[in-house]
């Protein structure tokens, strides 16, 4: 799930960066700038047909000065100059083009207005030289020189004249050329004469200026086609191309960027609703699982009891709710204790939580023995319980599970199975075998702590006539009686129990062998003046029984049963109803029940 | 200038967008003057009255004309060379260069520079702006660089809080260039007694001076000292009558435009002169080798006319209009 989260994170990421960017470049094309551009170079189609304008006039004589024409060419030269400078925020498309052509315009423009220069260079020349020709006339009249001369002077003129103020017409060059080469001719043959005459010397001034207007004039001429055969135009209109040609790829740049925009926007919604699709399956999986582990939890017949790593509760189960006597919404983020205290079953004294144990070893403790929990209604509830901690993805400790059950009843029933091992189901006396681990443990405290017990084993006369007189359940009924008649005399630390159908012992614990004897005598009293009374019958019960004493110097239970047991044979053999003793003593000989005489050490009979 | 006054008006609007895009151009004629029509038609215009420049930028181009600091030895300013009002002292021969023994021409008076679109001897810079180039790090000028300049203004408070408050890129050589040429734009003569003649009071100047006018046209000299400028418009040869070398008065061959552009044809090329306030900045012609007006009146008579002389008379008269042309100084003329 995270590296899926971490991927769409990048691609949601780089589809935000790709808007921004081309959002940006979009952004950045500014169609003022183009029409600022385009309305420059249209300031400059202006400014170059002032030029004209301006020529034209000076030409024709409308301005008798060159201010205007003056002032048209450093326009367009400041203009030119602006276009290709590469520093001025004015539009730069981009590449060599552009800075070709506007270094080829500016070149262009800096051509003409040096022709334009020279042309009114010129053309001033010519306006001065001219203005020798109105003194013609006067000149000549006070003239000393021949005719012949002064009609040669004056044909110069006219042909000069006639020069000067026809040219300019291109379709007649071939005309102009002529009336050219013409006055040339003219103004030699004039100044040869000239020569020969030293009368007319001064008219050679008048020869110069005529030279210098005819140079001066068709200087002119040649300046005026080559300043108009220089293609401005054609170059005003390539860079207003260039522009237009930027201005339109920056057009489509920016439409390619819109739809790449559009593009983007478009993936990252469909990214987006497929992001939303995942993420509410997997909650709605998440949910139903919750809602899942939710009822299986409550379907638990033993109680759950969550905590997290602190021992605070987050989750208790319905099962756990009875158990403990608590309500969930009242115990979540309490600590463990308020719910769940243990105590010992048989003491009630507190035991140590088992919960804090398993968070704090971080290991499984079960316990099934003896704990019970307290409610909160202080009643305790036999409980068997194990407590898990619960471990996150990283194996961490994040808490504790705790699973209990009620085990009253099972525990009661293994009390009643135990009870059932070890005594008589008629009698409720201790059995044979628990007898046997009573004396046992008799023993042991008798070889350890010098203690005196006895052991007394005791056998009903006449039993066996009562049960084939009554049947079985007269025989019963004499043996609850006996027992009843019995117990009144034993202490409750003594163990009473049937070792067989009439034959019953007791252990007198912490009892010394003189008063057993008399303990033994009692019973025997008791049971001689017990009537036994069966079907309007009166049977009249007695009793053997035999004493010994289990001491320090005691061999073994089984030694010890021996001596109790041949102590009852021999009360038996006695006529019955009476008490015999063995006593240990050391070399005394010893009739065994099974007939055996046995010495042995220190045995006394009496 | 032009032949009527809706086109100037129409000018006037149509380049007002230019001038954010200009600003750093400096003064442009076309922006800065409004000129006037006259109703005589004469090849004569009257200097206008008003020029359309800023105060603060004059001031402050005033401060740098006339700083010395500028310059690399620290003892020359523009103004030690160049006058820069009718009542200045008057101009040495020849200007002194700051180091070298390179051959210093006479500085040339700045007056109305503004209304002219050649400048220098020569005619061969293009604006104002490039002219302060030129004299800034020429030898013949101020022999420094931009780098030096600059260091020294931004040291002082006074320059550099100005500079802020005016131009935006602060101190730099275009800021210094467009200062300078709008002071120097602010330099205007006006209300001579022939531009009042010329405006229709009729009895500005007197009949001999009138006379003088006329002589000068019929000579043929209107015919280059023409405009507002009366000349400095174009460019002309000294040797009209392609002698094989012209001399002026002192030996030297004037070879003018030759100097810089090594061209055939531009040998002995100059800038005409404009002859406004002419009477007050002897001496004359580029290197000052002319002492009086008359000889100057004579000599370009020799060079341009091809005539031995001009009758005394005639010169005297020429040289009484000449004096008409002495405007007054109108600084506060914006």
């Amino acid at each position: 799930m995270r590296r899926f989260a971490l991927s769409l994170a990048i691609v949601f990421a780089s589809l935000v960066v790709l808007l921004i960017y081309f959002g940006m470049k979009a952004q950045s094309y500014q169609e003022s700038k183009y029409n600022e551009a385009v309305a420059f170079v249209w300031k400059i189609k202006q400014h170059n047909s002032e030029i004209y304008e301006q020529f034209f006039k000076v030409r024709s004589g409308v301005n008798n000065h060159y201010d205007g024409l003056s002032l048209a060419i450093a326009r367009l030269l400041n203009d030119a100059q602006i276009l290709a400078d590469q520093k001025n925020d004015m539009l730069k498309p981009n590449g060599l083009q552009f800075a070709k052509k506007s270094e080829a315009f500016l070149h262009a423009v800096e051509k003409r207005a040096d022709m334009l220069e020279r042309f009114k260079f010129k053309h001033a020349v010519l306006k001065s030289s001219l203005a020798y020709f109105y003194l013609i006339s006067k000149v000549l009249d006070t003239n000393h020189a021949s005719d012949v001369i002064k009609n040669k002077v004056i044909e110069v003129f006219g042909k000069v004249l006639f020069y000067v103020t026809t040219t300019g017409n291109v379709t007649e060059q071939y005309r102009t050329l002529e009336m050219l080469s013409d006055a040339r001719t003219s103004i030699e043959e004039a100044t040869t004469l000239i020569q020969s005459d030293p009368s007319a010397a001064h008219l050679n001034l008048f020869l110069s200026h005529a030279i210098i207007a005819l140079d001066s004039s068709a200087e002119i001429n040649i300046v005026t086609s080559a300043s108009n055969a220089i293609p401005i135009e054609y170059l005003i209109e390539d860079i207003l191309i260039e522009y237009r040609k930027y201005n339109e790829s920056l057009k489509r740049d920016r439409k390619n960027y819109q739809s790449i925009m559009l593009l983007a926007s478009i993936c990252f919604v469909l990214l987006f609703i497929y992001f939303i699709f995942v993420i509410s399956r997997n909650a709605v999986v998440l949910f139903r699982e919750k809602a899942r582990s939710k009822t299986v939890l409550s379907s638990i017949h033993d109680g759950v009891i969550v905590t997290d790593e602190d021992g605070v509760i987050e989750f208790i189960n319905p099962a756990a709710e009875k158990l403990t006597e608590s309500k969930m919404d009242r115990v979540v983020g309490l600590a463990i204790e308020n719910v769940f205290s243990l105590v010992n079953e048989k003491t009630h004294q507190p035991v140590e939580n088992s919960v804090r144990s398993c968070l704090h070893k971080n290991e499984v403790i079960s316990e099934g023995g003896h704990t019970a929990l307290v409610t909160s209604t202080n009643e305790t509830v036999a409980i068997k319980h194990s407590v898990a901690p619960i471990l996150d993805q990283r194996k961490q400790l994040s808490g504790a599970v705790l699973v209990f059950e009620d085990v009253t009843q099972s525990r009661r029933m293994a009390r009643e199975l135990e009870w059932a091992a070890t005594h008589d189901p008629l009698t409720g006396l201790v059995n044979r075998r628990e007898f046997g681990n009573r004396i046992v443990e008799a023993l042991i405290t008798a070889q350890l702590d010098k203690q005196n017990h006895a052991l007394l084993y005791m056998d009903l006369d006449k039993f066996k006539t009562v049960n084939d007189t009554g049947g079985h359940a007269a025989g019963d009924a004499l043996l609850i009686q006996v027992v009843g008649c019995v117990r009144e005399i034993l202490r409750s630390s003594d163990t009473f129990s049937r070792i067989g159908g009439d034959e019953f012992a007791i252990l007198l614990t912490y009892c010394p062998l003189v008063n057993s004897i008399q303990v033994a005598n009692k019973i025997l009293t008791a049971i001689k003046d017990l009537s036994f009374e069966w079907d309007q019958q009166i049977f009249n019960i007695g009793i053997s029984i035999g004493v010994t004493a289990i001491d320090q110097y005691s061999k073994s239970d089984s030694s010890v049963m021996s001596l109790a047991d041949d102590a009852c044979y021999m009360a038996k053999n006695d006529g019955r109803n009476c008490v015999r003793v063995i006593e240990l003593k050391k070399g005394i000989m010893r009739k065994r029940r099974t007939g055996e005489e046995v010495l042995q050490d220190g045995l006394e009979v009496y | 200038m032009l032949s009527n006054k809706a086109g100037t008006f129409q000018w006037m609007i149509a380049m007002l967008w230019l001038v954010p895009v200009l600003s750093w151009a400096g003064c442009e004629p076309w922006v800065a003057y409004s000129y006037e029509t006259t109703s005589i038609r004469e090849p004569i215009l009257p200097i206008p009255e008003k020029v359309n420049v800023a105060p603060e930028k004059v001031e402050l181009g005033r401060r740098l004309f006339s700083d010395k600091r500028l310059s690399s030895d620290g003892l020359t300013s523009c103004s030690s060379c160049h006058q820069s009002r009718l009542d200045s002292i008057g101009q040495t021969n020849l200007s002194r260069p700051i180091e070298g023994k390179h051959y210093s021409t006479h500085a040339p008076a700045i007056f109305n520079v503004g209304l002219s679109q050649l400048f220098g001897w020569y005619g061969d810079r293009s604006s104002l702006g490039a002219v302060v180039e030129a004299m800034v790090k020429g030898k013949k000028g101020l022999a420094s660089n931009w780098g030096d300049i600059i260091q020294y203004l931004e040291a002082d408070p006074q320059y550099s809080k100005k500079f802020e408050k005016l131009y935006p890129g602060g101190i730099q050589s275009e800021s210094i260039k467009d200062a300078l040429s709008e002071f120097m734009c602010g330099l205007l003569t006006p209300n001579s007694r022939f531009d009042q003649f010329l405006r229709g009071d009729l009895h500005a100047i007197t009949d001999d001076e009138k006379e003088g006018y006329r002589k000068f046209k019929s000579y043929g000299c209107v015919s280059c000292h023409q405009g507002v400028l009366v000349g400095g418009n174009m460019v002309a040869s000294l040797n009209m009558f392609n002698k094989k070398s012209a001399k002026i008065s002192n030996g030297i061959e004037p070879l003018g435009r030759f100097n810089h552009t090594k061209k055939r044809r531009d040998k002995y090329v100059f800038r005409v002169t404009g002859l406004r306030n002419v009477a007050l900045t002897a001496p004359y012609f580029h290197d000052g080798s002319v002492e009086t007006l008359e000889e100057a009146v004579e000599l370009m008579n020799t060079l341009m006319t091809g005539r031995e002389s001009i009758p005394p008379d005639d010169r005297g008269l020429i040289v009484k209009f000449l004096h008409t042309l002495t405007g007054e100084n109108r600084e506060g003329a914006w």
